[in-house]
């Protein structure tokens, strides 16, 4: 295993395509306005209310929205819009993460016309791990080999 | 890891003092709560406090039959930090299928009412 390789890396991207059967123009503005938005963002189990969403849609322009868990706590996310050329691409740049994991995600989405008003789009989120924490991981990991080899030799 | 435990991960993990806690259970295994608080200019209370914290997000273990429970770093919850980007690639895709969902809705209804 290459565990320690894995781990020592600092910056992660991530690309995930979906192709969609709507025509760009709407797939964009499903993507971009508030009240569209809160009826899909999720993630599984939470809400994004509409009231919770604030967006100034243009380059520069703050990027703010509440997700509310199952639980109702609250997951609030806070970042600038980068680059908005509708209906093409779209991409955020994420601040004041609270995950201490993850000091920057930079998120890009291209929306690609495939005609026949089908569209695909590209998400592509760059991320930049905490050194500390990876190396508290790998440490983690140590801990419970040293366990298993308790556990092995008793 | 269920989303609300790995947000009970962050959160435990989300403060300066209970890193270097963990820090210092990494390097030591074992180690009372007095001589954790040792390097730290506040209570040994306070410090429990966080102990209190780093126990409930799983994140570390303390002993049950001394008096002065030694704390110890548990591994599991740490590495599925490390492996976040995963989780965060399983959200993108549901986050996706709800989209596909939401826009084969909308263009029912706008065809309905033609």
């Amino acid at each position: 295993m290459t565990e320690q390789q894995q781990y020592a890396m600092s910056e992660r991207t991530l690309v995930i395509e979906r192709e969609l059967d709507a025509p760009r123009e709407l797939v964009w503005k499903v993507w971009t306005d508030p009240d569209e938005i809160a009826k899909w963002w999720g993630p599984e189990g939470f809400t994004t209310p509409r009231e919770k969403i604030d967006y100034d849609l243009r380059p520069g322009g703050h990027a703010r929205m509440t997700m509310v868990g199952p639980d109702g706590e609250e997951y609030p996310n806070s970042g600038h819009f980068r680059v908005v050329e509708p209906p093409e691409r779209l991409s955020w740049h994420e601040e004041d993460i609270e995950q201490p994991m993850l000091q920057a995600v930079e998120t890009t989405i291209e929306f690609v016309d495939l005609g026949g008003d089908r569209t695909k789009v590209v998400v592509n989120s760059r991320m930049v791990c905490a050194e500390e924490l990876v190396e508290m991981a790998n440490a983690g990991w140590n801990s419970q080999l040293d366990k298993l080899e308790r556990l092995l030799a008793s | 890891m269920a989303p609300d435990q790995l947000s009970l991960t962050f959160a435990a993990l989300a403060d300066p003092t209970r890193r270097s806690i963990l820090a210092r259970l990494a390097e030591d295994g074992e180690v009372t709560v007095n001589e954790l608080a040792e390097p730290f200019p506040f209570s040994v209370q306070a410090v429990s406090k966080h102990l209190k914290v780093l126990e409930r997000a799983g994140l570390i273990t303390r002993g049950r039959t001394a008096q002065l429970r030694p704390s110890r770093l548990e591994g599991a919850p740490l590495r599925e930090v490390a492996e976040w980007l995963e989780q965060y690639r399983e959200i993108w895709e549901g986050r996706l299928d709800r989209l596909a969902a939401h826009l084969r809705d909308i263009q029912r209804k706008a065809d309905s009412d033609d």
